[in-house]
């Protein structure tokens, strides 16, 4: 038989509802949809992890779903719809599948006859355990245990543990031996000494019955001692006198902890300053010099310091005037007189004079972020600097400009320098670059070290200035 | 620069023009289909094009990509130990992205392009004209029957791939993968919701209709002879499979 194209389109139809319908009914919505069974209330302290549809379970087989989660009076209120008949006082607790797995409620049977009725409340024991705690705590415990172990494995581990453990035994019988020695020898002694306490204690017997009459007394006098130090503590609590003053009212106390707050203060000021010395020396390599500093940074606040340096006046680095000297030479060597050697050659010696005096700077700091700006005495001269950290503050660029009219250098233009200052280790400071590169006579390369650190008892001499 | 300019806008209203016309021919044939009489035959003979002929190109596909799925999914699961949850994730996948967006795509490739061919052949030929002339509104005999074949069957295809889909992954897993058969399929029914079903099954009602509209409006409009017909042809199958895909993400997100 031929299919028509009406029966076709038909199976197509008939196919396509029948299989939804059996998709409908597989997926988890459709089954609990069928509601057979009594539905349960349990209240949990936490019901956390526990998702609707979950499962619930008498002895791992499942017996119901979890209908509904809700909340009822801070704890959680869980629906449970069960299909058997289970007693009124079994418990309910929430457990998990695995250790990453699925919550379900676990249901303890109870030994009441009476079976629980739809809608009633189940127990739930007070504290449900998540597995995930006891996991925490028992690895914890584990670790607790296995350092205990292991350093005990550390101390008696290995010959020279085993040995020392023999030389503790040793010597602890060797110690025993001893007094079991000197208990044997001053055995009598013992007894003497026995003998002793033994009079002591009827001798004291006697004396204390022979003084109880003053005993009384001295009870007496202690009575009226607590009376009148019980009125003085009556009058402190009333608040006579400058104690009970003090105990009593409320401004003495306040003015006492103001006075408390601004000490901690000032103190205050010096803990949030930061002082650092350091001291550099750098090689001038075209200039073939050498230049030292001894710098000291004061810093009340982050963003604010002062920098205060001194500077060896080193060779070309001082204060400096140029001269030139001609001088003549008289050349009597032989082929003088020739015009390839003239007999007085005049020569002209460019001289620098440096001066000793050392070369101060005191400059004032702001800090933007990573960069800061600094202004006022350089080199004895006016001048201003950049500095710019990167590297999580291990690098450092420097830029300065000063001696704006160049009086201290061949060329007329400023003193200007670009310094980089790499921090390698704790302490330690190796930094290059381009001394006076506007003026190219003078202009030199240079290379150096520094050691630089945060001295805490400079601190404490600027620590009562007020400088906020 | 002119000229440019000119050509953009051209392009533009061209654009949108055509984009009116879908429109139009949608509310025509929405106006039309339900007055009577309705061509019932016409609607069974399209179902059965777009619907039973298509069956096992659907079903093939739908096999092979749930088997994919199954395997795919499995290999990025292991790397975490969740091999369990391979069933959910092809289930998933299969009834709310998959099954109706492949069955849609195979279906316009397959469907949507024999109604262009056949409609832009009447049209170059003037049958639609001689409807006309017969007093018959080729729109209600013609595009009417389409657009119900493909809203109706598209669903009743997607749930057939959904199936197929789902139970290709469940053969790769169990037979191939060796997974646990009782902890697969019970992973992949417990998580699924009805929503998922029934969100998969309205878009595959959504792609039925842009099959049907576009091909018919790729064939009703025809121009220029077989080489029209040609033309109407390819164009029918590129639009559709780029609606099918564009409005699948904003149905998707409209949907959940």
């Amino acid at each position: 038989m031929k299919l028509t194209t009406e029966a076709k389109v038909g199976l197509l139809v008939f196919a396509g509802i029948l299989l939804l319908t059996f998709m409908s009914f597989r997926v988890g919505e459709f089954r609990m949809a069928s509601r057979s069974g009594k539905s349960v209330h349990v209240l949990f302290d936490s019901a956390a992890g526990l998702t609707e549809d979950a499962s619930v379970q008498i002895a791992g087989v499942e017996v119901g779903r979890v209908e509904k989660i809700g909340l009822l009076d801070g704890r959680a209120d869980v629906t449970v719809r069960i299909d058997t008949d289970i007693p009124r006082d079994s418990q309910a607790r929430i457990r998990s599948v695995g250790l990453l797995g699925d919550k379900y409620v676990e249901l303890d049977l109870g030994h009441a006859p009476q079976s629980v009725k739809d809608g009633e409340t189940l127990m739930a024991p007070a504290t449900t355990e998540d597995v995930g705690q006891l996991v925490g705590k028992l690895s914890a415990i584990a670790d607790d245990l296995k350092s205990v172990t292991s350093s005990l494995r550390g101390a008696l581990g290995g010959a020279e543990g085993e040995r020392s453990i023999r030389e503790l035994l040793q010597s602890f019988h060797d110690v025993t031996l001893n007094l079991n020695n000197a208990i044997q020898k001053s055995d009598a002694r013992i007894a003497r000494v026995i003998e002793n306490m033994d009079n002591l204690s009827t001798s004291l017997n006697r004396t204390i019955i022979e003084n109880l009459a003053s005993f009384q007394e001295t009870l007496i006098h202690t009575r009226s001692a607590t009376r009148s130090m019980d009125s003085i503590f009556r009058k402190v609590d009333e608040g006579q006198g400058t104690l009970g003053r003090l105990v009593n009212e409320g401004n003495l106390s306040d003015n006492l902890e103001e006075v408390l707050v601004s000490a901690q203060d000032v103190l205050g000021v010096k803990k949030k300053y930061n002082t650092y010395v350091s001291l550099r020396g750098e090689n001038l390599v075209e200039a073939n010099d050498t230049k030292g500093y001894v710098s000291l940074k004061l810093q009340p606040r982050k963003d604010k310091f002062f920098l205060f340096e001194l500077v060896s006046p080193e060779g070309t680095k001082g204060d400096r005037s140029e001269t030139l000297t001609t001088r003549r030479i008289t050349n009597t060597g032989p082929g003088a007189g020739t015009d390839f050697f003239p007999t007085e050659v005049t020569q002209t010696v460019q001289e620098r004079e440096t001066s000793d005096d050392m070369l101060f700077t005191a400059m004032f700091g702001k800090t933007f972020g990573q960069t800061s700006f600094r202004l006022g005495l350089e080199e004895s001269t006016g001048g201003i600097g950049v500095d710019h950290t990167l590297l999580g503050r291990r690098l450092g660029l420097h830029l300065d400009l000063w001696d704006m009219e160049g009086e201290n250098s061949f060329g007329s233009r400023a003193h200007a320098k670009f310094r980089a200052d790499y921090n390698f280790l704790k302490y330690f400071h190796v930094n290059a670059g381009y001394d006076n590169f506007l003026n190219a006579k003078d202009s030199s390369l240079f290379y150096g070290a520094s050691i630089s650190f945060q001295d805490e008892d400079i601190k404490d001499l600027f620590g009562f200035l007020p400088m906020r | 620069m002119l000229t440019f300019l000119e050509m953009l806008g051209s392009r533009l209203l061209r654009f949108m023009e055509e984009a009116g016309k879908i429109v139009q021919l949608l509310l025509q044939a929405g106006r039309w289909g339900i007055r009577p009489p309705y061509y019932l035959n016409n609607a069974i003979k399209q179902m059965l094009e777009v619907g039973v002929n298509s069956i096992p190109v659907v079903l093939i596909t739908a096999t092979f990509t749930g088997m994919v799925l199954a395997l795919q999914t499995h290999t990025g699961f292991q790397r975490f130990n969740a091999e369990s949850l391979v069933g959910t994730v092809v289930s998933l996948s299969m009834t709310r992205e998959l099954g109706p967006v492949l069955t849609a795509l195979i279906v316009a490739g397959r469907a949507g392009s024999a109604m262009a061919a056949e409609l832009g052949t009447m049209r170059v030929t003037e049958q639609i004209d001689a409807l006309y002339t017969l007093a018959t509104n080729p729109i209600k005999y013609l595009v009417v029957p389409r657009i119900i074949a493909g809203v109706v069957t598209l669903p009743l295809m997607t749930v057939l791939s959904d199936i197929v889909g789902i139970y290709g992954g469940y053969f790769v897993s169990v037979r191939v993968l060796h997974a646990n058969p009782t902890v697969y399929l019970n992973r992949t029914w417990d998580y699924l919701e009805f929503s998922d079903i029934y969100s998969g099954l309205l878009k595959a009602a959504a792609f039925g209709l842009i099959i049907a509209l576009i091909g018919s409006y790729k064939g009703f409009y025809t121009r220029g002879g077989a080489e029209g017909v040609g033309k109407a042809t390819t164009g029918s199958v590129v639009i559709s499979s780029m609606m099918i895909l564009i409005s699948d993400y904003f149905l998707t997100a409209i949907l959940f």
